[in-house]
């Protein structure tokens, strides 16, 4: 489960810094080698091999220490043959946000904090609540709908989350190169890279990308300890996250969380590459349509009305 | 910084070629997506993903928590055993049934049989062996009355004025003694004349008052004409059936509710209709149509309370 | 004498310089220093709590920070682009006016990675951004290609200027061959800072707004009015303080060229706005918010006409010879320039481009005192810089202070 993500070898230079790291290392205290290493670190995917998995060992002791309990985090690598698709059947969803709270819990989301120093809730689902007679029109949506009971007459239900792009326009003017599309489809974050400069909010088109304003509040009893390194482990405070159609449990061949809550069965998941996935029979089957295709993002996310 | 450029320059060139953030070899998209080629004919259910968890546990509305048939057991023969009272012999005497029954029907008094058999002791042997049979201790006399129904009670004048004849539902006069039928069939025989007639054939047609609670909540908004035998198997209440008359046990309800909803059990059972949970490429659960459409006598799906909304943007703070 | 003693005396000179100066310039210099802690001040209540401190959200992610380093680099810009009608109308101090236009992009540059500085989440991290210690996303990103193309510009200004002062420092004529085609590329790189600038917002497909093909064009020329607008106050000041000889037809000339440069700023901007009005798509949603309110959500209106009268104002007060040629008229129209030019580079850009957000939601962002603060002390730091270059520059220019000369003599004030 600790495979590290394959990656190119890096460059001599990086062992050309180390030796030069460890030789400072040597004369300095231990506070400036944790500084140096701090500056010397490079971003995952540059990493080797044994690197990940002495990061993960390292982000394991922190967070056991932070939390108080034992978390694990793995680095699962994508599958052969897989790219993750997600469907959504937009007649069957009724706004119930069970998807949302799922989410929150299973990805390690800041929870709300009103009486903290910072309130900062973080949510990477939003359901946007739409007039039937304005049809698909985000100039008319509203994501803070309250009502007692959905659906509300009227009105129908569209979640928006990561899209999973295929031409992710938050990708390529990241300037550190912090987040990338992984084989499977997944874009992913290295929160140790990201500098927090949020251009890739202002290109996501979907407003999928989400900022931890303040250090993210994250209760030791509700922490899901089970983390993959690119998803749910807690995060710093300054950088950029997103969905990952829940890399921890799909790349271990489990549901999208938000898929296992969803009461009314919208949400369909599988793998683009099998012909026999739901996820390819719902493209075979039903005519699909994707978010703002004008912008040739090319979603892995379809909408549907089944 | 400046002695960079030319490498910037050359990193330009050198990334010109491929991005290198979309690293895959077969774009997969719906527009202009190139699917590999589906094999010919959908897998049955069994096989379309294996291996499945099958079925799931009922849900609490099901019948499983017990059978039916504890109350459907249908009325049993009488065990009455005084002789019968030769009826088609009265009959042959052009006698009518109201001319004893009355217009509104009833078990006759005595005193209807003794205005034509006026002395017991003139009469044959067989008449007096039979009010010698049915005479109480007291000397009244009391006939065996063989159509008792518990909550059913039938609009006698209503029948008649419809024209429908006694036998319609009494049966035949013999002379044997009447064979009451098992209450769900008599009950089918009900449901076929009046569907015959295009007479209403709700439950609470004839079932007045007395329905148990599991069934008081019962009010069907599952299409229009629908009826309880539609699905329930009338002779069998353990079971459901089809269509065709061939029973299917609840476990199997979908096969009944893909009945009418042809497109969404395909769509079930390739996994767009409906929920699965487990394992995306493994073991997975499916949910039955009753898991989420919880009530099937009013499936559309209820309304729910929502998940609290999210902060806004102001009072993130 | 060898180069390095040469720079050792030039710096040591040069500290003397900055710091004697007159009871004016110390209060000016306090001034700036206040400001520069109150910067501090607000910067480190950041550090400590995260940008939550900012009104930013994740609707509307940049503001403040990253609208004034889009109008300071528009200024760093401008100012060196004026050494273009420098030599092709021979003014004669066009030795200052080099100087000048590259300390003032020097400064403003600072003040823009300031901006950017304060603007990330992570600044700890900002060696990722390096291009051999960290892994700059070029060419992808065109945040990279900015970083890059600020820094090239920035050291070549700094290299520039450093040049001149100390060969003039030294008593020799700065050998032109040397000099001039850096000055020269300065140019092109001053156009290519601005429009790679604009091409950080302008390739976000997602943001309507700022995906017009127009907002590169428009963003120079919207540069080319508030630079020289700085330029020329601060050449009027010096003219009178410095004694510099500026002839009044080269500050007419470059009024008459701004008005130029507003007459297209304004031209791009009807041609934008025509085309989402006639075209009338949920695009026009942005320019609604910022001109008309949306949802009864006016919090820009009021800016956006402002920026837009005092546009139109400034043009016409330089189009006519007689105002353009009147102190006061003149001065009122830099002033208007500037202030319609700010607002329509930093809150007016910045700001509509989010509101409405992708998914329709309307969050009206509203700068928090700590925002302001900090902003204000990078605004201090540049003027603290630009005060202190050119007390030296100045010095350097008149020949009070040279390598040959006995100590300086710091007779020459420079407020800003």
């Amino acid at each position: 489960m600790t495979e590290p993500l394959p990656r190119a070898p890096s460059p001599s230079r990086r062992d050309f810094f180390k030796k030069v790291g460890a030789g400072a290392a040597v004369a300095a205290t231990a506070g400036c080698q944790q500084a140096l290493e701090e500056f010397m670190k490079k971003s995952l995917r540059e990493m080797s091999r044994p690197e990940v998995k002495a990061l993960l060992e390292r982000l394991e002791k922190e967070y056991g220490e932070k939390f108080g309990r034992e978390v694990s985090v793995h680095a699962t690598p994508p599958r052969e043959g897989v790219l993750f698709g997600y469907g959504l059947d937009l007649s069957r969803c009724n706004g119930n946000r069970k998807c949302v709270t799922a989410c929150v819990k299973e990805n390690n989301q800041s929870r709300p904090n009103p009486d903290g120093d910072h309130n900062n809730p973080i949510q990477w689902i939003r359901v946007l609540e739409m007039e039937k007679d304005k049809g698909i029109s985000f100039e008319h949506a509203d994501p803070y709908y309250n009502p007692k009971e959905v659906p509300e007459e009227g009105k129908f239900y569209v979640p928006v989350q990561c899209q999973q792009c295929e031409n992710p326009p938050c990708v390529k003017v990241c300037p550190v190169g912090a987040t990338w599309a992984e084989r499977d489809g997944i874009v992913v974050i290295d929160y140790n890279w990201c500098i927090g400069c949020r251009c890739c909010m202002s290109a996501c088109p979907y407003g999928a990308r989400h900022f931890n304003w303040s250090d993210p509040y994250l209760p030791a009893d509700e922490l899901n300890p089970n983390t993959h390194v690119l998803g749910n482990r807690p995060r710093p405070r300054g950088v950029v996250e997103k969905c990952t159609f829940c890399i921890q449990r799909t790349r271990a061949g489990r549901y999208p969380a938000c898929l296992e809550a969803c009461p009314t069965g919208a949400r369909k998941f599988g793998n683009l590459l099998d012909p026999k996935s739901e996820i390819r029979r719902l493209l075979e089957e039903k005519r699909v349509f994707v978010l703002k295709e004008e912008l040739n993002t090319k979603p892995k996310f379809f909408y549907f009305y089944g | 910084m400046l002695r960079w450029l030319p490498l910037a320059i050359l990193l330009l060139l050198a990334a010109c070629g491929k991005n290198e953030h979309a690293p895959f070899d077969d774009p997969l998209h719906a527009h202009g997506i190139r699917l590999p080629p589906v094999e010919p004919g959908l897998p049955p259910l069994a096989e379309a993903s294996k291996p499945q968890v099958f079925p799931v546990p009922p849900p609490p509305f099901s019948p499983g928590i017990y059978p039916c048939s504890r109350c459907h057991v249908g009325g049993a023969p009488t065990a009455d055993t005084r002789p019968a009272m030769p009826h088609k012999k009265h009959l042959d005497r052009d006698l009518l049934c109201e001319d004893c029954h009355g217009q509104d029907p009833k078990v006759p008094a005595a005193k209807v049989c003794f205005d034509c058999h006026e002395d017991l002791a003139k009469e044959p042997e067989a008449v007096r062996a039979y009010f010698a049979a049915v005479k109480q201790p007291d000397g009244t006399y009391e006939f065996p009355r063989r159509f008792r129904t518990k909550d059913v009670k039938p609009n006698h004048p209503g029948h008649g004025k419809a024209g429908v004849a006694c036998a319609a539902c009494h049966g035949e006069a013999t002379d044997a003694p009447f064979e009451k039928p098992k209450a769900v069939a008599w009950m089918a025989q009900c449901v076929a004349c009046h569907t015959d007639r295009k007479q209403a054939v709700t439950c609470e047609t004839c079932h007045e008052e007395i329905r148990e609670p599991m069934h008081r909540s019962v009010v069907l908004h599952h299409g229009e004409g629908r009826h309880c035998f539609d699905c329930h198997n009338e002779a069998d209440r353990d079971d459901l059936r089809l269509a065709s008359g061939e029973k299917v046990s609840f476990d199997q309800s979908y096969r009944l509710c893909g009945q009418c909803h042809g497109e969404k059990y395909r769509d079930w059972k390739e996994g767009l209709h409906g929920k699965r949970t487990g394992m995306w490429d493994g073991e997975k659960t499916y949910l039955l149509c009753v898991h989420c459409h919880r009530n099937p006598h009013a499936p559309h799906f209820p309304p729910m309370a929502p998940e609290p909304p999210p902060a806004r943007p102001e009072d993130i703070r | 004498m060898r180069l390095d003693r040469a720079f050792l005396r030039f710096t040591t000179g040069s500290a003397r310089i900055v710091l004697s100066g007159s009871g004016y310039y110390y209060a000016w210099v306090g001034l700036l220093l206040l400001l520069v802690s109150l910067g501090v001040v607000a910067y480190t209540r950041q550090i400590e709590n995260g940008l939550i401190v900012t009104a930013l959200r994740d609707e509307v992610s940049w503001g403040f920070y990253i609208g004034n380093f889009t109008f300071l680099v528009g200024v760093a810009a401008a100012a060196v682009v004026l050494v273009i009608p420098a030599y092709i109308y021979h003014w004669k101090p066009i030795k200052e006016i080099v100087i000048l236009g590259e300390l003032l992009a020097v400064a403003v540059l600072a003040m823009c990675m300031l901006f950017v500085l304060v603007d990330v989440g992570r600044p700890d991290r900002l060696t990722h951004i390096l291009p051999i210690v960290g892994s700059l996303n070029v060419p992808h990103s065109l945040l990279a290609w900015d970083v890059l193309v600020l820094n090239i510009y920035f050291l070549l200004n700094l290299g520039v200027v450093t040049y001149l002062l100390v060969s003039l420092f030294r008593g020799r004529t700065p050998n032109p061959y040397i000099f001039t085609p850096l000055v020269f590329f300065s140019i092109p790189m001053a156009v290519t800072i601005h429009s790679v600038t604009a091409f950080v917002y302008n390739g976000l497909p997602g943001r309507p707004f700022w995906n017009a093909s127009l907002l590169a064009p428009k963003f120079l020329a919207s540069a080319f009015c508030s630079g020289p607008a700085i330029m020329l106050i601060l050449l009027q000041i010096l003219r009178k303080t410095a004694r510099l000889d500026i002839k009044m037809e080269a500050i007419w000339k470059i009024a008459e060229l701004m008005a130029y440069a507003m007459f297209l700023n304004l031209f791009f901007l009807v041609a934008e706005v025509f085309k989402e009005v006639y075209s009338d798509t949920h695009h026009l949603q942005h320019m609604k918010y910022l001109y008309l309110g949306l949802d009864g959500k006016t919090a820009l209106v009021g800016w956006a006409w402002t920026s837009v009268a005092a546009s139109i104002a400034a043009f016409f007060l330089f189009l006519i010879p007689a105002t353009r040629r009147n102190l006061v008229t003149l001065n009122l129209g830099c002033v208007l320039i500037f202030l319609g030019v700010y607002i329509e580079k930093s809150i007016g850009l910045v700001v509509p481009g989010f509101t409405p957000s992708v998914l329709g939601e309307i969050y009206q962002y509203d700068p928090t005192m700590n925002e302001f603060l900090v902003g204000l002390g990078i605004f201090g730091v540049g003027a603290l810089l630009f005060t202190m270059m050119s007390r030296v520059a100045i010095n350097v220019a008149n020949g009070n202070f040279r390598l040959d000369a006995e100590a300086p003599r710091a007779d020459v004030d420079v407020p800003a």
